[in-house]
């Protein structure tokens, strides 16, 4: 007996050694609501694994994408901040260069079946070649990328830890990415609390829900308060920028001036609101569907004239809306800067 | 230890039995020409009184599969083959399939099917950094045709045709069946003359995204592919 253990030691040596490290990077699963749909992204497919979401984690807040090394993703989707780029009507990339968008808040990724305010982008893995290669955001070709990455002294040996291969694809990286993004999950805020019984309403808040579910949820619906649809929300055309939305993938006449519908949640952080971001103010956003409603022939049905709301109902309605703040989502730890990277 | 060794031979001989069984190799070749002749890129041809080069010819072929009297036989498992015309190795596409299968036409996809456009990110002919990706809209470029036209008037006019689309109404990836006899060589010519005839380049030097003038140029360009060999 101990001869033959003897001889099998350097099998189990190794295959607990292999064992820790399957352990180590076994699958993640994302928590949200059992009341919530099933999720868009096939995570029976393509389970998470803690190793690729801290490498893309990394990427997701490395200039390196970047052709000057000066801008990441997190330059225009910040945590704190919805991951969005606030303060910027439209956003900002390398050399002070202005796309034509405002940059969206990055949540709830995995319910999405379409990304950017046109939906351009079919798949969150292939998502971040758009801005990667994009001459106004990080203007940088993707095979530039993977070469700075595999030249770099600790990213080969993250992607081996993540994919067991130090050779760098554009496949590993997008993946990685979308991983780590994967995991913006908000489901927390006091609505959520509200809704689980785990907490109250104030007297505004519930008035302004009532509204909001007679007004706003057929294209803000809950619990994502997006229906995943483009809109026309009435906005009437920005002359400078020329923005037709949708149409400008699709072609179809039946598409122009849609957008996509995003989410409300963490409204309270992600200003400037609409896809220009010429919204400041939650209350200039109310103040448009109520009087400012622009008629066109793609403008949403249920829009036409307004949806004139006293001054009371905005009010009201905002209280509701701040209740989509998920402190636990913004401030979580694990989506930040990895400091100890 | 002995369960392991039995694994091991039981794995061992379904690779060996999987090799025979795909012992044959059949090669699908695509030979792009002009003017009769084998394309050769950046030189320059004289075709409708206009002088033209071609600096790119690249496009996916896909979905290959092997019919007999209408029945499929054999599908080809690789999602998807780039062919590159600066990469002679590229043009021969070779198919692995078992001895006993007989075929008396081949079917092909020129271009990337919807579903394969919506899988997120790919690898191998697929990786989006081969140039044949747009990036700024999910998809891929199924036909590449870059290059210039110089006219009597030495007036020199450059095109580029990015030809794709995977959403309806504009799916432009094009369906291709070659009646051939059961041979071990298919040779396929890409006559580019007969693509570029159809263009009225004037009108249209530019097709970079889907429309519908990227359909119309899809269906032209796979109906400039012919079998060469009738053997």
């Amino acid at each position: 007996m101990p001869n033959s253990l003897q001889r099998i030691a350097p099998i189990l040596i190794i295959g607990f050694g292999l064992l820790s490290l399957i352990q180590s990077n076994e699958d993640v699963k994302i928590v949200y609501p059992s009341t919530w749909p099933k999720p868009v992204y096939d995570f029976d497919e393509n389970p998470l694994s803690n190793s690729k979401i801290q490498l893309g984690r990394k990427l997701f807040y490395d200039p390196i994408l970047s052709k000057d090394n000066m801008v990441s993703c997190a330059s225009c989707h910040l945590s704190y901040t919805a991951f969005t780029h606030v303060d910027h009507a439209i956003s900002h990339g390398i050399g002070d260069s202005i796309g034509i968008r405002n940059s969206m808040t990055l949540v709830n990724l995995a319910w999405s079946k379409h990304f950017m305010w046109d939906g351009a982008i079919n798949h969150i893995e292939v998502q971040a070649l758009a801005p990667i290669s994009h001459e106004d955001e990080m203007g940088e070709e993707v095979g530039a990328v993977l070469l700075k990455l595999q030249s770099d002294p600790n990213y080969p040996v993250l992607f081996v830890q993540a994919f067991g291969d130090s050779v760098i694809s554009s496949q590993n990286m997008l993946k990685a990415m979308a991983e780590f993004q994967l995991t913006f999950v908000s489901a927390n805020s006091k609505y959520d609390r509200v809704l689980a019984g785990k907490d109250h309403f104030s007297e505004q808040e519930e008035k302004g829900y009532q509204i909001f579910q007679s007004k706003c949820s057929s294209c803000h619906t809950e619990p994502l308060f997006t229906n995943g649809y483009f809109e026309n929300n009435g906005l009437p055309v920005d002359p400078n920028l020329n923005d037709m939305g949708r149409f400008g993938i699709t072609k179809r006449s039946s598409d122009s001036l849609k957008f996509k519908v995003p989410s409300l949640r963490n409204i309270e952080f992600s200003q400037p609101y609409m896809h220009d971001g010429r919204f400041l103010s939650l209350h200039e956003v109310l103040k448009h569907y109520s009087e400012g409603i622009h008629e066109s022939n793609t403008l949403s049905s249920q829009l036409k004239g307004g949806l004139n709301l006293t001054e009371d109902e905005r009010l009201n309605l905002i209280h509701f809306l701040l209740t989509l703040t998920d402190k636990e989502f913004l401030f979580n730890p694990d989506l930040a800067y990895p400091r100890n990277n | 230890m002995s369960f392991r060794l039995t694994a091991f031979f039981i794995l061992f001989t379904g690779v060996v039995s999987a090799q025979s069984n795909h012992a044959r190799s059949v090669e699908l070749s695509f030979v792009p020409t002009i003017n009769g002749e084998n394309l050769i890129l950046g030189k320059s041809y004289s075709l409708f009184s206009d002088t033209f080069t071609i600096s790119a010819c690249r496009f996916y072929i896909s979905q290959i599969q092997f019919l007999k009297d209408g029945e499929f036989v054999f599908a080809d498992p690789t999602s998807a083959h780039l062919v590159d015309c600066s990469d002679e190795r590229s043009t021969n596409i070779e198919i692995f399939c078992s001895n006993n299968i007989e075929f008396t036409r081949a079917q092909f996809l020129v271009g990337i099917d919807s579903a394969t456009n919506s899988s997120g990110a790919l690898d191998g002919d697929l990786d989006p950094t081969k140039g044949m990706y747009w990036s700024w809209q999910s998809g891929y470029i199924n036909i590449k045709i870059e290059g210039a036209k110089t006219s009597e008037d030495s007036e020199k006019a450059e095109f580029q045709f990015h030809l794709g689309g995977y959403l309806p109404p504009n799916l432009a990836a094009q369906i291709v069946n070659i009646d051939v006899a059961n041979t071990d060589s298919i040779q396929l010519e890409v006559d580019l003359e007969q693509f570029l005839k159809s263009i009225d380049l004037k009108a249209r030097q530019r097709v970079m995204s889907p429309s519908a003038e990227a359909l119309i140029l899809s269906g032209e360009f796979s109906n400039s592919i012919h079998l060469k060999n009738a053997q």
